[in-house]
């Protein structure tokens, strides 16, 4: 049994064509007819779609007759395309014993391609490398297989190419699946170890886990347990995945499908997790489980400060189909009450923004994201902290640790200068070139996190006119010499516009900060001064001038209501703002921090 | 006055035992052209016999209202549109719909481009005892900018005339912040006005409307607006010069001679009441609002057919009255007439408003008294922020 299945992923560059090739395997394999051809049926969720990414992944069933006439089992596991998922990626990559590599012929292989092909090398996945839209005129099919090629130490004869516009060479790219790729090892006799590589939430459902079984079978009313956590499950479904999901009595080893236990707490089920018999149990759980940690904080108020109860039930309902998401009670003299939420990376906290004003209708002030930072005290011990103004500069601060990255950067070689040049100025270090082709270099620099979380992407973008591209993964904690900065409105600090930021870059930004809230705040009845301080000490001023005219030349018998009308609307504006002592602040001015640069 | 339903009827006696009216206000909606800045609503390019026709309506109107408007009214305001454009005779037959108080202040706009000497002679005859002359600027480039049809000269012209048939009681109408002007046409226009020597002077920010031509041209960069800043400070250019040469400011945009104020506005500015006639003219009644029908067409047919709109209480609630009541009367140097406020609400605006007046006072903004809650005079250029604190 075990041996006509194959489980794989595919690791493609945002718009490499991983979609449309993994359309043309479900149509080649009658899993979704000519007719429920959806474009890209593997994303469903309508953010994923407007932004190209596959943000959440699944997993899907294909039989497929091969060549040699025999009927095998194909799992396509989908694999998250962004760097704050690398986590997630890692499990998907985990539960497969083959990737394949696409390669966009007319693009080449991208930073992305690389990180995610890293930790299918780590995992000793079979790599099949595909070149992909050979039927575009620009494409370069033996090129782009070159530095394939170089990069995997592979034959000529293992590259696979294709179009999966026009479904050219992707039986044969079936057939190589099946006859590269090692099917699933695992013994069905020991006691039951499946990774929960997926979740998601469904509301009538709760949690459903994806899993792929690695050692024992799984059976419907069994008894289950999870590794890292205490209590029993009763298994209520389970099943396989095709377009829908498809009911089965039991799950044997090397399977990959579903698993409903009822919960609706999603935390019961992570990401990682092993789940096992709760009798019969395996000794250990699965290599690899890690509980994520967020990379960024920000501060997310309502802005009406009634909302805050809807706010908490909104992030409550997120959090059930989103685990990684954190978030504890913050308050704040400028905004009121509100949360700390933890993100994965800047996607995520862009999704979960959105998600809050799409499906929830909130309206929230966001506050400017940053990082954690590990805080040594001269006693000796270490605090954590994921909000600037808990950062007492006043207290006996033996040093301050910021998370480093390690980047690669692949770039055209006519724009290294412009690329070094950014990366200077993002504190970057710089650790070694290597040459793709004779066009295109991996750069790779060592980053502080809070360097690139921001707008170092659209940068880089911008420096290499849209072709560099750019991935990271976390390399631990590092000392620098970082402060914090506040602002202060009139001489009274605003706690929710404080940021903490490297010494030798707080005058420049300082003061790009304080001509930015210039720019925004809006003239008031007084004179309003901004400035930038570290600790007592003012680096940055400027004036906001008061209002000078703010009246109606004429009101006479004729539209008195009106008029009244023009100032209650007038008084309903200045209601948006947040009142700040005796200022009033828009809510742009939280988001200004942002960009700054700009 | 037959063709009236009787349940209307029965309403205007309960209304006409409550209290007569004093102030009158006569709109006229026509004029020369259209002005490009102008957001009043009026008709250009008609010809006498619209004129005729209008007059006959506005007659009738004024004669279902007849028993509601007091046999000592205090004053009577002809404006516009341009009812300089009415004769004589004209103005006379709506005179006489009226009896007046013996001190009755009784105004007309003109306009300096209608003004013959005969007319406005005659006008004087009739009664009229206030002129309100739409001069603007003294630079013809403003008033070319502006498209009046007349010149500066045309001003002095009119003033003059004025003067010799006998008005004791003028206004002229200044703009400032005219695309192009720079402080000496603000000088020039206050030396100008000060050697004049008009009873009252009312002056304008040019304020760019929605829908109307400046506006536009405004939105596509064909004018140019004056920085916030430098009208405000045009504006303090002209009162001051203004002041010194005896001019009193008693309103955000009006100055006047000792004891000659503009009767009929301050009594919109005090919570009066008045009746208006005429297209889009509005009434007040204890701070119920009525208005007319804005168009001229559907205002003449109402009026055929005999159907007046009534002070129905329009969902405004007394909180509501009470702002008005502060927003009109903060418009005044004076301030709010506390006591008034008193009489006509019941409560005490302390009460009322007490923790908010308080922060502005604090703040330097407003001084009150027992008589008096008024805006600091140098702050009255931001009235409208002031205002949203409070109410
Ligand atoms: N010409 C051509 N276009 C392709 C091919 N494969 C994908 N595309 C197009 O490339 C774009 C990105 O493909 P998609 O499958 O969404 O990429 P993904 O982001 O990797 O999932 C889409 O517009 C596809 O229609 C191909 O083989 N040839
Ligand atoms: S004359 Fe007066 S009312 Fe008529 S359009 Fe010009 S500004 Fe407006």
């Amino acid at each position: 049994m075990k041996k006509n299945i194959r489980n794989f992923c595919i690791i493609a560059h945002i718009d490499h064509g991983k979609s449309t090739l993994a359309d043309r395997m479900l149509q080649l394999t009658g899993t979704i007819s000519e007719r429920d051809m959806r474009n890209q049926a593997l994303d469903n969720m309508e953010l994923e779609q407007e932004r190209g990414i596959t943000i959440k992944s699944h997993a899907v069933t294909m039989n497929y007759t091969a060549a040699d006439g025999e009927e095998y089992i194909l799992n396509l596991i989908d694999t998250p395309g962004h760097v704050d998922f690398t986590y997630e990626v890692s499990r998907s990559i985990a539960a497969c014993e083959g990737a394949v590599l696409v390669v966009d012929a007319s693009q080449g292989i991208e930073a992305q391609t690389l990180s995610n092909l890293y930790l299918a090398m780590e995992q000793d996945l079979e790599i099949i490398p595909v070149i992909n839209k050979i039927d575009l005129p620009a494409a370069q099919p033996e090129n782009v297989a070159h530095q394939v090629i170089d990069l995997l130490g592979c034959d000529d004869s293992d590259v696979v190419f294709t179009s999966a516009k026009t479904g050219e060479g992707v039986n044969e790219l079936l057939e190589k699946i099946i006859s590269l790729i090692p099917h699933p090892k695992g013994d069905s006799d020991k006691p039951l170890q499946a990774l929960i590589f997926d979740s998601m939430y469904d509301q009538f459902r709760g949690v459903i886990a994806y899993i792929r079984i690695v050692n024992g079978a799984i059976n419907t009313k069994d008894k289950i347990k999870m590794f890292n956590q205490d209590s029993v499950f009763d298994v209520e479904e389970i099943g396989i995945l095709k377009m829908e999901r498809v009911k089965k009595e039991r799950l044997l080893t090397g399977e990959v499908g579903y698993l409903i236990t009822g919960t609706k707490n999603v935390s019961d089920i992570k990401v990682g997790d092993t789940v096992t018999l709760s009798k019969d149990t395996a000794v250990k759980p699965l290599p690899g489980y890690q509980d994520i940690k967020p990379m960024v904080y920000s501060g997310v108020f309502p802005v009406d400060t009634e909302d805050y109860d809807s706010l908490k039930d909104s992030l409550e309902k997120l959090k059930l189909n989103d685990s990684s998401l954190t978030y504890t009670p913050e308050s704040s003299t400028a905004l009121g009450f509100g949360f700390r939420v933890g993100y994965l990376g800047l996607l995520h906290m862009e999704i979960i923004h959105e998600r809050l004003e799409r499906e929830y209708n909130m309206s929230v002030i966001n506050t400017f994201p940053n990082v954690t930072y590990h805080i040594y005290l001269s006693g000796g011990e270490m605090e954590t902290i994921n909000n600037p103004k808990e950062l007492d500069m006043g207290r006996n601060i033996e040093k301050i640790e910021e998370p480093f990255i390690k980047a690669q950067i692949i770039t055209l070689t006519e724009h290294i200068g412009a690329v070094m040049k950014l990366s200077l100025e993002r504190r970057g270090v710089y650790v070694s070139t290597d040459y793709l082709d004779e066009t295109r270099v991996v750069l790779k620099y060592t980053f502080p996190l809070s360097e690139v979380i921001f707008d170092f992407f659209d940068r880089l973008k911008s420096v290499s006119r849209g072709y560099a591209s750019f991935d990271y993964e976390i390399s631990g904690y590092e000392a620098t010499q970082m402060v914090r900065l506040d602002i202060l409105l009139n001489g009274e600090k605003v706690d929710a516009l404080a940021a903490i930021i490297h010494k030798d870059k707080a005058y420049h930004y300082g003061e790009k900060i304080c001509k930015k809230l210039k720019d925004i705040i809006p003239r008031q009845m007084f004179d309003c001064a901004i400035q930038a301080a570290i600790g007592s000490r003012v680096i940055a001023r400027t004036t906001v001038k008061a209002l000078r005219k703010d009246v109606l030349a004429k009101c006479y018998g004729g539209d008195i209501s009106r008029k009244r009308k023009l100032l209650e609307k007038q008084k309903k504006g200045k209601k948006k703002m947040k009142q700040i002592g005796s200022i009033e602040l828009p809510q742009e001015a939280f988001l200004a921090l942002l960009k700054v640069d700009e | 006055m037959q063709n009236f339903g009787c349940l209307f009827f029965s309403k205007v006696i309960i209304f006409v035992s409550s209290m007569k009216f004093s102030h009158i206000y006569i709109h006229f909606p026509f004029c020369l052209s259209k002005c490009p800045y102008c957001d009043f609503y009026s008709v250009s390019g008609l010809n006498k016999d619209a004129f005729s026709d209008y007059i006959s309506r506005l007659i009738s109107e004024i004669g279902l209202y007849r028993g509601m408007t007091s046999n000592k009214v205090k004053s009577l305001y002809f404006g516009g549109g341009t009812p300089s454009l009415l004769t004589s005779e004209e103005i006379e037959k709506i005179m006489q719909m009226f009896s007046f108080d013996e001190d009755a202040e009784i105004t007309v706009e003109v306009n300096p481009a209608t003004a013959d000497e005969d007319k406005l002679k005659a006008f004087f005859k009739t009664g009229i005892n206030r002129i309100s002359l739409g001069v603007q600027s003294f630079i013809n480039r403003d008033l070319r900018v502006l498209g009046r049809k007349h010149s500066a000269e045309d001003v002095y012209r009119t003033f003059r005339i004025l003067r010799s048939a006998g008005y004791d009681n003028i206004s002229i109408d200044l703009m400032i912040a005219v695309p192009g002007q720079t402080p000496a046409s603000i000088i020039y226009n206050a030396m100008e006005t000060a050697l004049l020597d008009p009873e009252h002077v009312s002056v304008y920010i040019l304020t760019y409307y929605e829908e109307t031509l400046f506006y536009k041209m405004l939105e596509s960069g064909r004018i140019a607006k004056t920085d916030d800043d430098v009208e405000c400070e045009y504006f303090d250019l002209m009162s001051e010069i203004l002041c010194r040469k005896g001019y009193h400011r008693y309103e955000v945009s009006n100055f006047s001679k000792s004891g000659m104020n503009s009767q009929h506005n301050l009594n919109v500015w005090n919570f009066g009441n008045y009746l208006g006639f005429g297209p889009s003219a509005y009434s007040c009644k204890s701070g119920i609002r009525k208005k007319n029908p804005d168009e001229l067409v559907e205002y003449l047919r109402n009026i055929d057919e005999g159907r007046i709109h009534n002070f129905r209480p329009s969902g405004e609630n007394s909180a509501e009255t009470k702002k008005d009541f502060i927003m009109l009367g903060m418009r005044k140097t004076e301030g709010v007439d506390v006591r008034e406020y008193k009489k006509t609400f019941g409560t005490s605006i302390y009460d009322d408003y007490g923790g908010k007046i308080k922060e502005l006072i604090l703040k330097g903004l407003i001084t009150a008294d027992d008589r008096f809650l008024k805006v600091r005079e140098n702050r009255m250029n931001i009235l409208n922020s002031i205002l949203c604190e409070i109410i």
